[in-house]
């Protein structure tokens, strides 16, 4: 599946949309990586556990974004969006949203 | 300059990394990301990907995308599915469950309100009664929101409520006699098992016509539980709660209810 943050795609016609597709997440790490983020924030650099919880939320969100693209027989999202919220202290929240479109190869 | 090298200091923007013409190494955390996904994948049942499905999203056009094939997972498909699947024996398992965790839970709720005023009134009419009228429904309504099917009736549901009620004014009763005040009246233990066991199944009953409506609602229509439904029955019952506990509250600081010793009520 193609998946990118412009409207159109280069060497593709949108050939039908779909309409507009979501995933979202809230995800934590357990409390035992929050302590050690805590200490290691004391001596500064990059905060590892923080950074695999981005990435996994990351993924995960476009995954779920993918799979609504996949269940209406898109082949492509286009004009992909990243957002974040703060619903709760502690936890990574990514939600990803684009438009499902089927595209076909030719200008 | 690599990715994980100690970082060049100097202004100046030849040295900004994307200047540097070196390559880069990739976000050691992306393969380890990806494991861990797939194992949760590998884990996810249909509960977990209806969540999801973009048929319950509300800015779906039909008139683009159509209606879903025979195999795609929709809300309703996946809400048929489980009530045929769900017996009886299955459900009436999952009712006593509720009801064993509804007493516990709902103490565990009074305990939390416990510190969240420093008035004493506002704690006892308004916090107090929010709190515990909540909780004493609240694995009932978890089961509602999230796997209607395990109930099969409405009889189930005003039964958890009703019990949890009961349950939770056992246990209420008990820390009173045991813990609050050990030097009680037959007076204070007859009103606490009668009056006050009456308030809480009764507030729990109330509150779960409320459920019984969202899920009744939810299993008809065979769409996503609408909580709004049981709000107003849950607000009754967090009113009528709170007005008991105003109403003993005035009768014995006036005089005219008297245990032989401080009450609080509810």
């Amino acid at each position: 599946m193609i998946v990118t943050n412009t409207e159109t795609i280069a060497g593709y016609r949108i050939h039908e949309i779909k309409g507009l597709v979501q995933g979202n997440t809230v995800r934590a790490k357990h409390a035992g990586r929050d302590i050690m983020a805590g200490l290691k924030n004391l001596v500064g650099g990059e905060l590892k556990g923080y950074t695999e919880l981005l990435t996994e939320s990351r993924r995960q969100a476009t995954e779920r974004m993918m799979s609504q693209a996949e269940q209406l027989g898109a082949n492509a999202v286009v004009n992909v969006r990243f957002t974040t919220s703060a619903v709760t202290a502690g936890a990574a929240e990514l939600y990803a949203y684009g438009t499902a479109v089927v595209a076909e190869p030719g200008a | 300059m690599g990715w994980m090298s100690k970082p060049n200091h100097q202004p100046g923007i030849e040295n900004e990394p994307h200047l540097q013409g070196q390559g880069f190494s990739g976000d050691p955390t992306e393969e380890k990301a990806a494991q861990k996904l797939a194992h949760e994948q590998s884990n996810a049942t249909d509960a977990d990907h209806v969540e999801h499905t973009v048929w319950s999203e509300p800015a779906l056009s039909p008139l683009l995308v159509g209606q879903p094939s025979e195999e795609q997972l929709t809300y309703q498909r996946w809400m048929a599915s489980n009530i045929r699947k769900t017996t009886w024996a299955k459900s009436w398992w999952i009712t006593l469950l509720v009801i064993l965790a509804a007493g516990p839970w709902g103490i565990l709720g009074a305990i939390a309100s416990l510190g969240t005023s420093s008035f004493a009134v506002l704690l006892v009419i308004v916090i107090g009664p929010v709190t515990e009228e909540v909780t004493k429904v609240a694995a009932a309504l978890w089961v509602i929101e999230k796997r209607p099917f395990l109930f099969r009736s409405i009889g189930q549901i005003l039964l958890c409520a009703a019990c949890g009620g009961l349950a939770f004014a056992a246990i209420e009763n008990l820390v009173y006699t045991n813990f609050y005040f050990p030097e009680h009246t037959p007076e204070f233990v007859a009103f606490r098992w009668t009056v006050c066991v009456g308030l809480h199944v009764t507030c729990s009953f109330v509150a779960g016509v409320g459920l019984a409506r969202i899920w009744d609602n939810a299993i008809r229509n065979q769409h996503r539980p609408r909580l709004a439904l049981g709000v107003p029955w849950l607000v009754i019952a967090m009113v009528g709660h709170g007005l008991y506990n105003l109403s003993v509250t005035l009768a014995q600081t006036a005089g005219w209810l008297d245990l032989g010793m401080p009450d609080p009520p509810g």
